[in-house]
């Protein structure tokens, strides 16, 4: 669910060795709590959201990992994800509508709305609150990231919607209580995608605004009472929800763009309850003692990646340059950037954890191999690397330049803020040749990482997540076969494709998939502490104070 | 024009407004031997500024002989990380590590728990940056002011409105705040020229902040050169013939040396403290080259665990800069004794 | 008198001009691609043409500055449409700066009476007792004051009075007026949550202004009114409040306005290090997320405080000292 801002959390996180990191990924699931027990009602939680701001509090716009944690609270949504840690807490459930009933032909889907949901002004939610969230989220005047292709584009009546000749998706129909949806194709990750948060019930006539709503009216467990951009945003229950998720504060109070250090300090000292923008990398380690009282490791869905740009006329476009870079990266180092309890190592597109996913040792990652690198480039070269601004992004890069450095490749830091760097690198052309970056799953399957990054028929103008700008028919038709299928075969099919673009063409250097490390104060309840797996941050919903 | 009479650089405002000046008696019949003589005896008995000119030609040797010195002998520069290392604190001060010609010795220890590079030599190759970025502007600074103020002051009339008025127009500006402007939006074209031996940024620091600094030297040479122009050897050179550009030369110039160098080191001080301040906002130096400002950064992000790394960038400034002061202050006394307590 | 505000206020709208020109070269003509920059980072064509128009990027670079200043001046500098939308923020430049500029005037008022606290009875003292225990002390202070970095200084603080001892907050701020729902507030909070930034905010300037009232002090005493008071049997205190002290801190007094002025772009540190959301913070989130509109718009905001607050200072002390119209 995250997407591509994922990488400014970049900025803040960190590394281990291989077997360290196993064993406590492995403790840290004992002892996160069991979940959406009552825990004690009431209070106001102090949040920070050190060093960034809410990308858009509208759910048609917010695509950033810390922002959804938040709308977690104040969507609501036909299915959802329950306030739970795995493995329920990555299973669909019915929320809003009971679960669908699909035709034979798996391509008409029907969600009949329950009665009793209502938004915080007490607008009752129906079906329409549903329609019209799709219709506004690809509404092309929105240029909402809900309206690309992989996520709703197997709907009838796409093309002309996002195409800009129709103001409402034809698949979609209400009538009473019932929202049906047809499919142009069948599309088995489909309830994943309908469940994004984009998709979330919006009150009547929410107007089209590409800057965003700042306070939309919501209809989720929380709502957003008030926002100031830059400096702080209050979340409070919704006197007017029925429904079943918990809700155990009564208020959630976000301060943001804090500093990262004084924030940590703060929580240690009570004064703030929890950072939603991270940990600094250099403190987590002193955090050891407390696992499981105040500090809790939960692995995510997600990829860290060096994206080779592989468009013709740059230096990776040669095959052998870019196994070169896969062999003589130092990827214990570029972990231990993050800090302690960072994550595992990877050399492979999937993380562990998403259906398919199958181990192969392909490239060292164990450190570098420079003798192995030298074998596949000689030939010295110039590069330019994109990084982040801040923190690990730019130790990293200082990692990258001197592994680069051992086999005669001098390199060029170029830094940005995370938005920055992902609209620079998104646009085709751009004069780079490596973008640190990362992304983390917006729903749990391989079509998630492998069609959205790699697919190189998704490649467009502008914001492109295809980051290495890699087009290889081979891997295209693969990719093309894996997504229709369902099942094991669905699985089997995208973990061989995986193994083989890492083996075969090597686009990126992926070199971890990250942990959450939450990090709480004294005055909360380690008891109610939740790690959402899909939403991968703490449930804010599910915690509550001593 | 009163008011901007009154503005001054904040930190120079009192230190240099009322010294710079040779002495009064000094004229054609004393010989240029005799008055260096004086000010030196003078400047001698400022134990202060003594101490402080010693400092500031070892701190310059350190840092351009010492550095290269010392990273021969231990093996590694001051850009080479140590990875490998099982912590997540850079390792503290004398530390070995394994490095790439077996153990190398960190002084200072590492600084960075990922790269583990000698803060030690980062520290020697920092002092490189910045006093090649603060006497770089201040060469800037001194020469546009130099030659502004003694061109306005000479000549006088409407040139030298048009000079007051640009330097009174100049003052506006809140200093900090366009330099900041103008690093950020010139930076990224002018970052990567280094004529060869300058690091990353070092070139659009000394443009941005000589480029804004030259003002206050103006103002004093400008007030100097006003009260020369009436002096009888002036006037004399004049009579028999002498062009401008000679008696410029030949007889004002040598008379704004004192000034000149006092002014100029104080403002050593203050543009070690602008690179210091710029590159901790990252609009400086860019890495991996080191400068005190981006290690003060850097080390501000280990404050809870190893506090020395933030001292040491810290201290390095404080005490160069303190140094300037002092000998700028010392320089004063010795050029004009008036000036003295 | 009037001659001498008019001619005042004359050269300082020459100033206005001249400053806002020097903006606009930097920020519109430097970078490679102002429109962009201007647009966000998301911009359609649409949007480029739209902003293009709005900044009149798409005319000669004379007709630009002039839309820029017009739009400036119709609009008040912190009209709504004075200097346009922020893309990264969302917001509009004005509101940006509204929200932003009580935090930097805390800051920079609450600073000037810290260190004329400290400057004036330290200045005093070691001017009354030259080469005293007092005035080495003085000295010292002094140029560890104007040789220490706020950065620096601030880290130090920040480490030791709010991390080791725990007695201040740890860089947060607190609203005076209004704080936001369950956010600390009012007058004490304020105070507490500020005192280390105006320490360390108010050292440099002491340092200068105990130098100056120093230099200002001893200059009086040796006046022939002084001497004159004396003579005539004055008792002490009289002749130094009366006299001396009078007549010595009026400069002073004058220079304090300027100095308020100059500290706006002094803030940036002192914001940025203990997380102040000022417009000097602003200033330097806006470079990190390429926001050139923000950065821009504290600029020439900032700028035009200075501007205004020296004319009012110059036109005050014409009133106070007739002696200037004589300069």
């Amino acid at each position: 669910m995250q997407r591509r801002l994922w990488l400014s959390i970049v900025a803040i996180a960190a590394g281990l060795s291989l077997l360290v990191a196993a064993g406590f990924a492995g403790a840290a699931k004992s002892a996160s709590g069991v979940a959406g027990k009552a825990g004690k009602t009431g209070g106001t939680l102090n949040v920070n959201l050190s060093a960034t701001d809410f990308d858009f509090l509208d759910p048609a716009l917010s695509y950033t990992s810390w922002t959804w944690q938040f709308t977690y609270l104040t969507n609501l949504k036909l299915l959802n994800y329950p306030d739970k840690p795995r493995p329920e807490g990555s299973q669909l459930v019915a929320e809003a509508s009971a679960l669908p009933t699909v035709s034979a032909d798996g391509k008409t889907y029907t969600f009949t709305i329950k009665p009793g949901f209502k938004f915080n002004t007490g607008e009752v939610v129906t079906a329409q609150s549903f329609a019209d969230a799709i219709d506004r989220t690809l509404n092309p005047k929105m240029q909402s990231p809900g309206a690309q292709d992989v996520f709703l584009g197997a709907v009838v009546g796409y093309a002309d919607m996002v195409g800009g000749k129709s103001t409402h998706l034809a698949g979609v129909t209400v009538k009473g209580a019932a929202l049906t949806i047809k499919l142009a194709t069948v599309d088995p990750a489909f309830l994943s995608k309908i469940s994004l948060p984009f998709f979330a019930a919006i009150p009547k006539g929410l107007p089209i605004n590409d800057k965003g709503e700042r306070t939309p009216a919501m209809a989720g467990p929380y709502y957003i009472k008030s926002y100031e951009v830059g400096r702080q945003a209050v979340f409070e229950k919704n006197p007017n929800y029925k429904g079943g998720r918990v809700a155990n504060l009564d208020r959630i109070v976000v301060t943001i763009n804090t500093d990262l250090d004084q924030s940590f300090l703060q929580v240690k000292s009570g004064q703030s309850d929890y950072d939603a923008g991270g940990l600094p990398p250099a403190q987590v380690a002193s955090l050891a003692p407390l696992l499981g009282k105040q500090f809790f490791v939960d692995t995510q869905l997600e990829v860290d990646y060096v994206a080779l740009n592989t468009s013709a006329g740059r230096f990776f476009s040669d095959v052998n340059a870019r196994k070169a870079a896969n062999n003589a990266v130092d990827r214990p180092a570029m972990l231990r950037a993050r800090g302690a309890f960072a994550g595992k190592r990877t050399d492979q597109q999937l993380p562990p954890g998403i259906a398919g996913f199958r181990d192969e040792k392909i490239y060292p990652i164990a450190g570098a191999n420079v003798e192995k690198a030298k074998s596949f480039w000689n030939k010295g070269g110039k590069i330019t690397i994109y990084t982040g601004n801040k923190g690990a992004a730019l130790i990293q890069a200082q990692v990258l330049q001197f592994n680069f450095k051992q086999i005669g490749v001098d390199t060029d830091i170029k830094q940005f803020t995370s938005a920055v760097l992902y609209a620079k690198a998104g646009t085709k052309g751009e004069a780079y040749d490596a973008a640190l970056v990362g992304w983390g799953s917006d729903y749990p399957d391989a079509s998630d990482f492998l069609d959205v990054l790699l697919n190189g028929q998704n490649i467009h103008d502008t914001n492109n997540n295809n980051l290495a700008y890699f087009n290889v028919p081979e891997v295209n038709t693969a990719l093309n076969k894996a997504a229709v299928l369902g099942g094991d075969a669905r699985a089997k099919a995208y973990g061989n494709v995986d193994v083989m673009i890492a083996a075969k063409y090597a686009p990126w250097v992926a070199y971890d998939n990250r942990n959450e490390r939450s990090f709480i104060s004294t005055r909360m309840d380690p008891a109610c502490f939740v790690f959402q797996p899909i939403y991968a941050k703490m449930d804010l919903a599910a915690a509550c104070l001593k | 024009m009163a008011a901007t009479d009154k503005t001054a650089d904040p930190l120079t405002r009192e230190g240099v407004s009322a010294g710079g000046l040779p002495p009064t008696e000094h004229g054609p019949t004393v010989t240029a031997r005799s008055y260096w003589d004086l000010v030196w005896r003078r400047f001698r008995r400022d134990k202060g500024a003594l101490w402080s000119l010693l400092f500031i030609v070892l701190l310059i040797l350190v840092a351009f002989i010492g550095a290269p010195v010392a990273a021969h002998f231990l093996g590694h520069g001051p850009n080479a990380p140590h990875f490998g290392m099982d912590t997540f604190t850079p390792v503290g001060p004398w530390t070995y590590v394994p490095g790439v010609s077996g153990k190398d010795l960190l002084i200072l220890g590492g600084d960075d728990p990922t790269l583990q590079r000698d803060e030690f030599l980062r520290l020697l190759y920092g002092a490189q940056a910045s006093l090649e970025v603060a006497v770089g502007a201040m060469v800037i600074s001194m020469s546009l002011g130099v030659l502004l103020g003694a061109i306005a002051g000479y000549f006088g009339g409407w040139i030298d409105s048009i000079i007051s008025r640009l330097t009174d127009v100049v003052m506006a500006f809140p200093y900090l705040l366009f330099v900041i402007a103008l690093a950020s939006t010139v930076g990224s074209r002018i970052d990567n020229i280094t004529f060869g031996f300058l690091g990353n940024g070092v070139l659009t620091l000394i443009l941005v902040i000589g480029l804004f600094g030259w003002y206050y030297p103006a103002r004093i040479v400008r007030a100097q050169v006003l009260s020369l122009r009436e002096k009888e050897f002036i006037e004399a050179a004049r009579m028999v013939g002498a062009s401008d550009a000679r008696i410029i030369r030949s007889h004002l110039l040598p008379h704004l040396v004192a000034p000149t160098i006092v002014y100029g080191t104080v403002i050593v001080a203050q543009y070690i403290l602008a690179e210091a301040g710029l590159s901790f906002l990252g609009l400086g130096i860019k890495l991996p080259t080191a400068s005190w400002g981006n290690l003060l950064q850097a080390g501000a992000t280990y404050y809870l665990n190893q506090p020395l790394l933030m001292l040491w960038p810290g201290l390095a400034v404080l005490f160069t800069t303190l140094a300037f002061n002092l000998l700028g202050d010392g320089l004063r006394d010795a050029f004009d004794p008036r000036s003295s307590r | 008198m009037t001659r001498y505000v008019i001619r005042r206020i004359l050269w300082a709208l020459v100033l206005f001009v001249v400053v806002t020109f020097v903006s606009y070269v930097i920020f519109f003509l430097i970078p490679a691609d102002p429109v962009k920059l201007f647009a966000g980072r998301q911009a359609t064509a649409e949007d480029l043409a739209r902003a293009a128009h709005y900044y009149g990027l798409d005319q000669p670079f004379y007709v630009q500055y002039w839309k820029f200043l017009s739009r400036l001046v119709a609009n008040g500098i912190i009209g709504k449409h004075a200097m346009g939308f922020s893309y990264a923020n969302r917001q509009w430049i004005s509101h940006v700066i509204k929200d932003r500029a009580p935090v930097t005037a805390s800051l920079v008022f609450g600073g000037a009476v810290f260190w004329m606290l400290i400057s004036v009875p330290i200045g005093i003292l070691s001017a009354l007792r030259p080469r005293s225990l007092a005035d080495r002390g003085a000295t010292i202070f002094v140029f560890i004051g104007i040789s220490a970095h706020p950065v620096f200084l601030a880290l130090i603080f920040l480490y030791i009075f709010g991390y080791k001892l725990q007695l201040f907050p740890i860089g947060s701020y607190a609203d005076f007026f209004n704080p936001p729902e369950g956010q600390p507030g009012g007058p004490i909070q304020w105070a507490w949550h500020m005192f280390l930034p105006w320490c360390t905010f108010a050292i440099l300037f002491a340092a200068l202004y105990v130098r100056m009232i120093r230099a200002s002090v001893i200059e009086t005493m040796s006046e022939d009114y002084v001497r004159t008071a004396r003579a005539k049997g004055a008792p002490e205190w009289i002749v130094m409040r009366s006299h001396i002290l009078r007549n010595a801190l009026l400069p002073i007094v004058t220079m304090l306005g300027m100095d308020i002025a100059l500290g706006m772009g002094g803030a940036v540190f002192t914001e940025s290090v203990y997380s102040l959301p000022g417009l000097g913070q602003a200033v330097v989130q806006s470079l990190e997320t390429f926001d050139l509109p923000v950065t821009m718009g504290v600029v020439v905001f900032a700028t035009t405080a200075v501007l205004i607050v020296n004319l009012i200072v110059d036109i005050l002390y014409a009133f106070i000292d007739p002696r200037i119209k004589l300069a």
